[in-house]
């Protein structure tokens, strides 16, 4: 293993990365892969920080040199592929109009994307830096990491809408809704928290025209207890992969929350989840299809409903955990909804889910209709919320 | 004088008995037994801190029975060395060692592993390098972990120093 000198600053209390110059860095660490990066090296943990190109301190950061103060000031500066460390603080400083916030990228870039000045910029912040205010994403291939974001605008707290987004590590709270991705190709949420949102935690949209693409949110939770949320993820328009989720508590006064809502048109793989606890499990309706819907080896469990099939066309539901060795049970309340494959079922929890328990055995194909006949009633939860626009 | 120096210091080490009951009649026993307890130089001591013997033990003090680094014109080279260069990286490689001579496996840990020293334009860091494992070390009973030493200056550093210390300590695993 060749240790640089991050590995040693970040176990020193009182120093930071940026008290070392670049100059002396890149020295340092020469040395020091000479010193450890041969056969007989030692072993252990080096430090995750990234190497970076600018730095944010709001603390320590100013005007006229040394770190940079704001994250827009460091954005202003930022070429393509540049790497932005931000310092642990509260970052609330970047306004746009009358509302706190955080633009990455520019306006232009979806029409026009070679005018993105911001491409494959990363922000990664330590020890999650509070965004006091909402963040939207306008430049592809950006990389936004470690923040939490307090704040929204348009009734959203983070809007990513161009391709080849990574949000990881970010927590949102405080806000009407979480996250808005649309359809932008390779967009990736991962290792996120939502909570503490009013309506619904994510919208995954093919909006615009801009389909085509597979969104995909994995291991992020949803905690629609926190704040009183409808519906944690609802997937519109777009196709999408949900993976090791955990999506509860999301439900209203008329028991018409949903964890998942899938809605017009929509296709849908979702796996390894956890949803647990909300009004319906997951919800299928509108325009989509309940064929383009794979929800397999996932834990369904204590929701109203497990799985609400609203359209002409089963729902694959096979290896999934509903909380009971003897599969799915109760009674679809929606008489003339489509059906939902059932097959086979897991006989215990994930994430070490099986497909043990099999059609035949003591089962009741309970959480959905047999009927396949479509219908036109509109849903009666919370309808998608309006998305959000471009920041000027 | 342009010192720069890190001390090495250890922290006392405690150890608790073991209780035994029995069955016997006595009423009571009275008998009187032996402690004896001896504070051993770093070299000699439970926990063995000394130079690596590795060609570098020049850089290496002994104060009142306890190692110390010392690269600073208080502690010259026999050749006549007072310090590190300006404006260079220095390794000093297999500087020195600490080995268990306890009876248990112990977890060692070096804290902290580097220091600075800056302004606007100068700076001074010294970063301490374990061999094996990153950053702390189980040592079986007999074991040893050595420790490198990499110094920076940039552009000068010539009026900065270092004068701290660093802390050893090591647990039982």
């Amino acid at each position: 293993m060749s240790l640089n000198v991050q590995d040693f600053v970040a176990r020193s209390e009182g120093i930071s990365i940026e008290d070392v110059p670049t100059d002396v860095r890149d020295r340092l660490n020469d040395a020091l892969g000479d010193l450890t990066g041969g056969e007989g090296g030692p072993t252990g943990s080096p430090a995750e920080i990234p190497d970076f190109d600018l730095f944010v301190s709001a603390e320590r950061g100013s005007s006229s040199g040394g770190p940079y103060q704001t994250i827009s000031g460091a954005l202003d500066d930022a070429e393509p592929g540049d790497i932005i460390l931000v310092e642990d603080g509260t970052y609330g400083a970047d306004t746009y109009g009358d509302q706190a916030g955080l633009q990455i990228g520019s306006q232009d870039a979806g029409t026009d994307p070679a005018s993105a000045p911001l491409r494959d910029v990363t922000v990664v912040g330590q020890n999650q830096p509070t965004i006091n205010g909402w963040v939207q994403i306008l430049d592809p291939g950006v990389t936004f990491e470690g923040f939490e974001v307090t704040g929204e605008i348009f009734r959203y707290g983070l809007a990513a809408f161009e391709p080849e987004v990574t949000i990881r590590d970010v927590t949102i709270s405080g806000v009407t809704n979480g996250l808005f991705v649309p359809s932008a190709s390779n967009v990736l949420v991962k290792d996120c928290v939502v909570k503490n949102y009013s309506f619904y935690g994510a919208i995954v949209s093919g909006r615009n025209g801009f389909g085509g693409a597979t969104p995909t949110i994995s291991d992020t939770t949803f905690d629609g207890a926190s704040g009183g949320g409808a519906v944690g993820i609802g997937v519109i328009k777009t196709a999408t992969t949900l993976t090791s989720n955990e999506v509860t508590g999301n439900k209203t006064e008329g028991e018409n929350g949903a964890g998942v809502g899938v809605f017009g048109g929509a296709a849908a793989t979702i796996q390894r989840n956890t949803i647990a606890n909300n009004d319906d499990g997951i919800f299928v309706a509108g325009e989509a299809s309940g064929g383009d819907v794979d929800a397999t080896s996932n834990n369904i469990v204590n929701n109203r409903v497990g799985i609400v099939n609203e359209t002409g066309t089963a729902v694959n539901a096979n290896g999934n955990w509903w909380g009971d060795v003897n599969g799915p049970s109760g009674t679809n309340e929606k008489s003339n909804g489509g059906s939902v494959t059932t097959d086979t079922w897991s006989t215990q929890a994930g994430p070490d889910w099986n497909e043990s328990g099999e059609t035949g055995e003591t089962t009741g194909l309970s959480v959905a209709s047999v009927e396949t006949a479509s219908t036109n009633e509109p849903w009666q939860g919370p309808m998608p919320p309006s998305e959000p626009n471009r920041i000027d | 004088m342009n010192r720069r120096q890190v001390l090495a210091t250890m922290g006392a080490l405690g150890g608790g008995g073991a209780v035994v009951t029995g069955t016997g009649a006595f009423t009571s026993v009275e008998a009187n037994r032996d402690v004896s307890v001896q504070v051993a130089d770093d070299t000699d001591a439970l926990l063995r801190m000394a130079a690596a013997g590795e060609g570098n033990d020049e850089y290496v003090t002994t104060n009142g029975g306890e190692l110390g680094i010392d690269l600073t014109s208080d502690n010259p080279t026999a050749a006549g060395g007072k310090g590190v260069n300006t404006d260079a990286v220095t390794v000093i490689a297999d500087l020195f060692e600490i080995q268990n001579q306890g009876t248990q496996e112990v977890e060692v840990e070096v804290t902290p592993l580097s220091f600075v020293d800056s302004n606007n334009s100068n700076s001074l860091i010294v970063l301490v390098v374990p061999q094996t494992n990153f950053p702390t070390v189980t040592l079986g009973v007999g074991d040893t972990e050595t420790y490198s030493l990499v110094v920076g200056t940039f552009p000068g550093g010539s009026s900065f120093e270092i004068d701290d210390e660093i802390t050893v300590t090591a647990e039982a695993t």
